[in-house]
């Protein structure tokens, strides 16, 4: 019987229009990953439209202007003056103004003036690419240009630009040692290894939390709920079907979501996939964090239909998702931004008790080796969602479920 | 035979005291009807009978097995709400094969589902999502789907509600032909005209107590009316302290 109702739950609520949807979104998200991927190479690639108007002539302004000119666009440096400033002012750059008297003032222990005239594409994040990579080449070409000078006074050790060797050596977090790693290196790696967990659960609760309350407040409207509850059936199965089916549906939305998600995040990855890979987790990791993703969702799931039961109707299903959005919001930003052992302890119990909280926390626990805390966290959940059953199943025995009246008899009658 | 025997049946929500002690029986094949305005307590009834409600006081026995024994129950019954919807995302014929689930095990099931599919008479529609019927294809899916089973009492709250007269003529036509066979019905409805053509005995209910239980006939003999508004009237402007 319980199949029959979880089939039903998934036919009605996997629809074609939702698939679509949600195949769009996940396209959506891929292209702007790939965008950024472009936008990412761009920077890569350091070339912007550099014009340099050498008004000194001289040698240090010439020796400072071919280093400039090497972060020009090779393209662009082809080109008459009239096309480089019509592609200027079409794609952006900058004119780089060498004044008169350049060299007799670095001579003279002054400084050279350079003029910059930046010309913006536009205000938005990639619009400023440009900009940034006619900044590295400023910085680049003086460190040359300084080279140059020493040079010239018969300084041949570069070394006096930067005297210093500084080497990572170990990294120590939580008695775990990390050799010869820059700690935002280490960060980098974790953050990479451990952001898609939180992102997954919030997912997974957002859609198929959503739609078991929605679906709980489409049963009351239509009454459909009255019909099944008068079938053949033990309501402790149609509690069960429902959290199933819609959990079923959440991991295939999920993955659907996931597939465009990934795509998205392979736009942010930067130097860090190649220069530090620890291969970490074992088989028997992962199915640790899935058994404590899976036994989350299913204390989602309970949740979210036991404020399903308070919604009258549809309309009022929609605003009864709010709340378990922000319970997941919680240990989802917190633990992004502090270690929970590093949480104060009122803090730590609202983040234990968020059954959302364990699995966003699971992989940098297996990392730490912190197994202990991995096994209390499922076992909460465990005891969470039975509970959470157990409370379901007495609403389900009531009139509530129906009147909205004589929730005071929940606790008198028997459990199953 | 006696198929329903209601005694004393009380139902409270909170201080409200929606049933207040009503009693009265069906028999086998027999179209017994539940009159009374709005709020006067039918549905409360209905749902009680359907296993839905539990009762705050009283007795009920549904062939013979006491209203305790819901699995039992609800193996022998079928019940349509007033104003049921059905699940819009599904195909009319999933929807029907849904409810057959529960019912019928093996091969019997097509054959339950083919009933089905003759009671509708959607044909084809049914292979259409139900968010696309109008209301009248909807009430007869969900008649279809509450006489498919062969239930041995089906209870119908409003059954033919806010229907055109041919689509309600065609349920009402469905539910006599179905008591002919043996089917036991309890029907609610407050379309007094409706009820005179389908019922053979009805209670009145008002203010959650049955006022007058009877043969059709014999009330309008007794009260000397022509329809049962009158008697209702009749009866309710008597006993009005009720």
């Amino acid at each position: 019987m319980i199949f029959n109702i979880i089939k039903k739950e998934v036919k009605e609520l996997l629809t074609r229009s939702t698939i679509i949807s949600l195949i769009f979104v996940s396209f959506i998200l891929g292209s702007i990953g790939n965008f950024v991927s472009k936008a990412e190479e761009g920077v890569s690639n350091r070339s912007a439209n550099i014009i340099v108007d050498d008004k000194d002539s001289t040698e240090l302004s010439e020796v400072f202007s071919s280093l400039l000119l090497k972060f020009s666009d090779k393209d662009f440096l082809e080109k008459s003056l009239d096309e480089k400033i019509k592609r200027l002012e079409h794609e952006g750059g900058a004119i780089l103004i060498l004044e008169k008297g350049f060299q007799d003032s670095i001579l003279k222990g002054g400084k050279g003036d350079v003029k910059i005239e930046w010309v913006l594409k536009g205000i938005g994040l990639y619009d400023f690419i440009s900009s940034d990579i006619i900044g590295n080449g400023l910085n680049y070409s003086k460190n040359d240009l300084t080279k140059y000078l020493l040079l010239k006074k018969g300084i041949k050790d570069e070394n006096i630009l930067e005297p210093l060797k500084l080497k990572n050596d170990n990294v120590k977090v939580k008695g775990k040692v990390f050799k010869s790693v820059d700690p935002k290196l280490l960060y980098s790696f974790l953050g990479k290894q451990t952001n898609f967990v939180p992102v997954i659960i919030m997912m997974l609760l957002i859609m198929s939390g959503g739609m078991i309350i929605s679906s709980m407040g489409m049963e009351k409207e239509n009454k459909t709920l009255e019909t099944l509850l008068t079938m053949p059936v033990e309501r402790r199965d149609i509690v069960l079907g429902k959290i199933i089916g819609g959990g079923f549906v959440g991991i295939i939305m999920a993955s659907i979501y996931m597939i465009g998600f990934y795509n998205y995040m392979k736009g942010f990855k930067g130097f860090i996939s190649n220069s530090f890979d620890i291969k970490v987790f074992s088989i028997l990791d992962y199915t640790f964090i899935g058994v404590s993703i899976f036994l989350s969702l299913l204390s989602g799931l309970s949740l979210c239909l036991l404020l399903g039961i308070f919604a009258k109707d549809y309309k009022s299903a929609q605003t009864l998702t709010m709340p378990v959005s922000i319970l997941a919001l919680i240990p989802f930003f917190l633990t992004m931004f502090k270690d929970f052992d590093s949480l104060s302890l009122p803090l730590k119990v609202i983040v234990f008790l968020i059954p959302f909280s364990h699995p966003m926390m699971s992989l940098k626990l297996i990392f730490f080796e912190q197994y202990r805390m991995l096994f209390y966290g499922i076992a909460y959940n465990l005891l969470f969602f039975i509970l959470l059953s157990i409370i379901l199943v007495k609403i389900f025995n009531t009139d509530y479920i129906i009147t909205g009246k004589g929730f005071e008899k929940l606790f008198k009658r028997r459990f199953f | 035979m006696e198929v329903v025997k209601v005694e004393n049946l009380q139902k409270n929500f909170g201080k409200v005291e929606a049933l207040r002690g009503i009693s009265f029986e069906c028999f086998k094949g027999e179209i017994f009807g539940l009159i009374g305005p709005n709020g006067a307590g039918k549905s409360t009834c209905l749902r009680i009978l359907s296993t839905i409600l539990s009762k705050s006081g009283g007795e009920v026995k549904i062939f013979d097995y006491d209203i305790s024994k819901k699995m039992e129950i609800k193996k022998i019954i079928s019940y349509l709400p007033e104003d049921a919807g059905a699940y819009k995302n599904l195909k009319g014929i999933d929807y029907l094969k849904f409810f057959v689930n529960f019912f019928i095990d093996g091969k019997d099931r097509e054959k339950t589902l083919e009933y089905g599919i003759e009671l509708s008479s959607l044909n084809e529609r049914l292979n259409d999502k139900i968010e696309t019927y109008s209301k009248g294809m909807v009430r007869r899916l969900l008649i279809a789907r509450s006489l498919m089973v062969e239930p041995k009492l089906a209870i119908l709250d409003e059954p033919t509600s806010g229907l055109d007269v041919i689509n309600a003529t065609q349920i009402r036509d469905i539910i006599k032909k179905k008591a002919k066979e043996g089917t036991t019905f309890i029907v609610s409805s407050h379309n007094m005209l409706e009820v005179d053509y389908l019922c053979d005995r009805i209670s009145l209910i008002n203010n959650g107590l049955i006022v007058e239980s009877g043969n059709i006939g014999k009330l309008k003999e007794k009260y000397k009316a022509q329809n049962i508004e009158e008697i209702f009237v009749k009866v309710v402007g008597v006993k009005n302290d009720f």
